[in-house]
């Protein structure tokens, strides 16, 4: 059926004249050459997908029909096909998923605590079961906003859906661009291939400026989910939009048929995103390796050795601020500028995440994200005692002079700050497991600037010593890679690098030279181990035993880290995208940042 | 006495007696902590006599069963059930040649087969049987090296029995595993926690209540704070809470992209897991057998740890108005109260 289809599009595209609408199979064709010719002709919204837009300034395109044949999603699939014409948020749902007990509703804003029936929040649409013969789970997501009311019947939404066959999301949205009427029409607006390789002038007025590597973006994955409605383990319950809760003032939306499937931001996570993510990674790397041929398997040597074919693309993530997640405290602030003055206990602990003080992720491994990682659990640590008052954290925020809203305060959950992306963390322990690069190669560059989780140019401007090819033994699969004993004289890569810096010469000192000490030596995971424990060690004396003052001291050493993380953000050329309010809501910052 | 009914949907295994033991032990329970003062948790029988022609409402708690506390690797957390597994559900795997062959998840509490234990040696053997058939536990397995089981009065048997679960192969994970064991995971534990947590507060939030309520709540675990909060947001909107009858935490469903031999499965359908997932004891106990070719999220899987990840499980809260509640019932009276006849 899909072969049949893409062969009838092909033909009228050597004809030049488009389809407009299939209905039960029978193509109906209404537009000829004319509107091929005619800059800015306004197209109504047909029953198949017909138009692009490639930036939000730009005027809609017409798709080529080997552009409409290289559409091969759910979404696409199941609306855009021949079902295109369908704009109201309901017959959309119907033709993604008809069984509602199969749709989830997620919600998120940076107003999300804000109870008052102003304003708007943001939807993401999630599905499972299956329609059509698709698999809806993880392969279809849209995203609209609603207000107190619910959803209006013709909301602007953007959607994407996972083309399993090439490995790629692709990006539509519906809105009114293009429309001399203002009518609703949907377009595709990208795929996320090579997303990684686009510049910030190439992401301008498309999807790929947030979505940096491609991936939807969850940026507060994981738990607490600030701004998200969530509820497991002490996290924010917004029950102004549960039609089951107690609220007495609960929004006229809650009692709307789509919030009946109101789920929480913990189910988006563990049961829709991550396995998203990883299978996205799956795609990107294997993308990279060397093939018998373009749809082969990965090819092997008669060693046993395969080659990575864009090493440098593929470990960019590992040296560079590449995607972030926004974390923060399990605990709240108390301060919220939407809050109440009784939210604030002074007294109350706030625990600093692990992930402020390294990349635990992938030095620990394990936790909620469930990576493999070095095991080096000792990265852990930071969470058993690395924990500050209500009372210190307010006066941290006064100290820093940091705005919420236009006025002093701080997110609901406290020491909101970015971190290495989890999608790209995921990347590289897919490239641990598989034996792409060994536990010494990750655990030497985690070494370099390791207070730095993220946004370090100590790691950034050694990135260029490590080669596109190289080859490498697989690990075999269900094999822990941090089980194996070292092996040298296989470590490929690790070769190549320090090789490449020894063609540099790089002065004794230098970053260079650090890094080539480190992977030359006998065992840099033994290393990485005792770095973690002296500076575990450092960090908490200062907290603990170092007296009032050496406390207050150490608190404001590693606010103004928070503080200048978040800074790097804002400034970041394509991660200032993710903050969507201008820098008034998402995190705290100081005026002049 | 409110009729409280088997957890594990087996009607005590027809034995009334048993029946009796864990009633009177329950209502115990539901007893002391109603009359916490100035708690809106209360009475089970409170939410069946409500005013004005109300109905009580239900409100599922549901949480992930990973313990996000533990500061250890997925195979320790394995390895160590006793010292990690603090989300009221614990888990031992089975391996074969050091692949994983099978995961056994409980919610199960050792008071149902304390009952049991109180009854006696043969009674508790038929409970463990009824979990494990083919269980043959002996008395010193069960009591411990020197115990008389059949001359220990029902009280100390079933202190006994409690006491000496860590040693007990039958659930110690050697032989099998029965019930909750890890130090958090008690009755006691969970009615303690709601009890404190609905105690109306005026300062803080809903979410930051589980740290303010001192050891009854663990702020950095994944159950106690969501169900805490829960609590707390019902008071502070006037409703008194109980928890639902059969008691305890249920097993709700495995959450992730599950494939066997890379075909997208759902894992929670019976029809198309082809066994690989069984629930059983009234969603108290599940069991993940792991052949060839099943992944989760693309991933073999290696450890007990990682499914626990995608293992949510949630207990079952009823509320209602507290000026709705019976007068005996509501928040104030507790010290003073009859309790329900």
């Amino acid at each position: 059926m899909r072969a049949s289809w893409r062969k009838f599009v092909a033909l009228l595209d050597q004809s030049r004249v488009r389809v407009t609408g299939i209905i039960r199979g029978r193509a109906i064709v209404l537009a000829g050459i004319f509107v091929l010719l005619v800059p800015g002709f306004a197209y109504a919204q047909s029953s198949t997908l017909q138009l692009k837009q490639t930036r939000n300034e730009s005027q809609p395109q017409l798709l080529t029909a080997a552009e409409i044949a290289n559409l091969g999603d759910p979404f696409f699939n199941l609306l855009l096909k021949d079902k295109a014409d369908k704009v109201m948020l309901a017959d959309v749902l119907d033709a993604i998923q008809p069984n509602a007990s199969n749709r989830h509703l997620f919600v998120v804003s940076e107003r999300i605590v804000q109870k008052a029936r102003m304003g708007f929040r943001r939807a993401v649409l999630a599905f499972d079961g299956a329609n059509g013969g698709e698999t809806l789970k993880g392969n279809v997501m849209l995203s609209l906003s609603f207000g107190p009311d619910g959803f209006p019947e013709d909301s602007e939404i953007e959607a994407w859906g996972w083309d399993d066959q090439r490995g790629r999301y692709n990006y539509y949205k519906l809105d009114s661009a293009g429309s001399p009427t203002g009518a609703m029409i949907w377009k595709f607006r990208g795929s996320s291939e090579k997303a990684d390789l686009q510049t910030p002038a190439e992401r301008a007025g498309t999807c790929l400026r947030c979505h940096v590597a491609g991936a939807p973006i969850m940026k507060e994955l994981f738990f607490p989910w600030n701004n998200w409605h969530a509820g497991v383990g002490g996290s924010f319950v917004a029950d102004y939009l549960d039609g089951n809760s107690s609220n007495p003032n609960k929004w006229p939306a809650a009692n709307t048929p789509p919030f009946e499937r109101l789920s929480t931001a913990d189910k988006l996570e563990t049961d829709f995103l991550i396995p998203t993510f990883k299978r996205f990674n799956r795609a990107r790397l294997n993308a990279m390796l060397k093939r018998e041929d373009a749809n082969g398997t990965p090819s092997s040597s008669t060693a046993g050795r395969m080659t990575m074919l864009e090493g440098s693309r593929l470990l960019k993530p590992l040296f560079q601020a590449t995607e972030i997640n926004l974390i923060s405290s399990r605990n709240t602030s108390g301060i919220h500028p939407f809050g109440s003055a009784a939210d604030f206990v002074p007294t109350l602990g706030i625990q600093i995440p692990a992930s402020f003080f390294l990349n635990n992720h992938l030095i620990a491994g394990g936790g909620t994200g469930g990576l493999g990682g070095l095991k080096l659990t000792n990265a852990n640590e930071f969470s058993t005692f690395a924990k500050l008052s209500q009372q210190e954290n307010k006066d941290l925020v006064e100290k820093f002079k940091l705005l919420l809203n236009g006025v002093r305060g701080d997110t609901h959950f406290a020491w909101f700050v970015p971190e290495p992306g989890f999608v790209e963390n995921d990347l590289i322990d897919q490239a641990l497991q598989l034996g792409v690069i060994t536990p010494h190669f990750l655990a030497a560059v985690l070494s370099l600037d390791l207070e730095a989780p993220v946004f370090s140019d100590t790691r950034a401007e050694l990135l260029k010593f490590v080669p596109d090819q190289f080859e490498f033994i697989p690990v075999a699969p269900g094999v822990d890679p941090v089980t194996l004993p070292r092996d040298a004289t296989n470590d490929l890569l690790t070769q190549a690098v320090v090789s490449r810096i020894n063609q540099a010469d790089p002065a004794p000192g230098t970053n260079a030279d650090e890094f080539r000490k480190l992977l030359t030596s006998p065992d840099s995971v033994d290393d990485l181990r005792k770095r973690v424990q002296v500076y575990v060690n450092r960090v908490k004396e200062a907290l603990d035993s170092a007296g009032p003052d050496g406390r207050k001291a150490e608190l404001e050493r590693l606010y103004g880290l928070l503080v200048e993380r978040r800074r790097l953000m804002q400034m970041h050329p394509v991660l200032q995208n993710l903050d969507e309010t201008n820098g008034q809501l998402l995190m705290p910052l100081r005026a002049e940042d | 006495m409110f009729p409280y009914s088997d957890p594990a949907g087996r009607n005590f295994l027809d034995n009334n007696a048993v029946a009796d033991i864990f009633r009177q032990q329950l209502q115990g329970f539901y007893d002391t902590f109603a009359r916490r003062v100035n708690s809106g948790f209360t009475w089970l029988e409170a939410l069946d006599q409500l005013s004005g022609g109300q109905a009580s409402q239900e409100v599922s708690v549901g949480w992930s069963s990973f313990p996000i506390t533990a500061q250890a690797t997925d195979a320790l957390i394995d390895r160590d059930r006793f010292e990690y597994q603090d989300e009221y559900v614990e888990w031992r795997t089975e391996t074969n040649q050091g692949g994983l062959t099978q995961v056994t998840f409980t919610t199960e509490f050792p008071e149902y087969f304390e009952a049991f234990a109180a009854l006696g040696f043969n009674d508790l053997v038929n409970a463990i049987q009824d979990v494990m058939p083919g269980a043959n536990p002996t008395v010193a397995e069960l009591f411990g090296r020197g115990f008389n089981a059949a001359s220990s009065p029902p009280l100390g048997r079933a202190r006994m029995f409690r006491a000496h679960l860590q040693e007990n192969p039958w659930n110690n994970g050697e032989k099998g595993i029965l019930c909750l064991t890890q130090r958090f995971n008690t009755l006691n534990a969970l009615f303690n926690l709601l009890a404190a947590c609905s105690v109306r507060r005026t300062q803080g939030t809903p979410e930051n209540t589980c740290s303010l309520v001192g050891d009854a709540c663990g702020p950095a675990r994944s159950s106690d704070p969501a169900l805490c909060a829960t609590a707390q947001r019902s008071v502070r909107g006037n409703l008194g809470l109980s928890l639902r009858d059969p008691t305890g935490v249920r097993i709700v469903k495995l959450d992730g992209v599950w494939r066997i031999n890379n075909s997208t499965i759902d894992i929670n359908d019976p029809a198309q897991n082809q066994g690989s997932w069984v629930m059983s004891r009234n969603a108290r106990r599940a069991v993940l057998t792991i052949e060839a070719g099943l992944t989760v999220d693309g991933s073999p899987v290696r450890t007990g740890a990682q499914i626990a990840r995608k293992l949510q499980v949630a207990a079952d809260v009823l509320a209602a108005p507290d000026a709705a509640l019976p007068e005996w019932a509501r928040v104030g009276v507790e010290s003073s109260s009859r309790g329900p006849e």
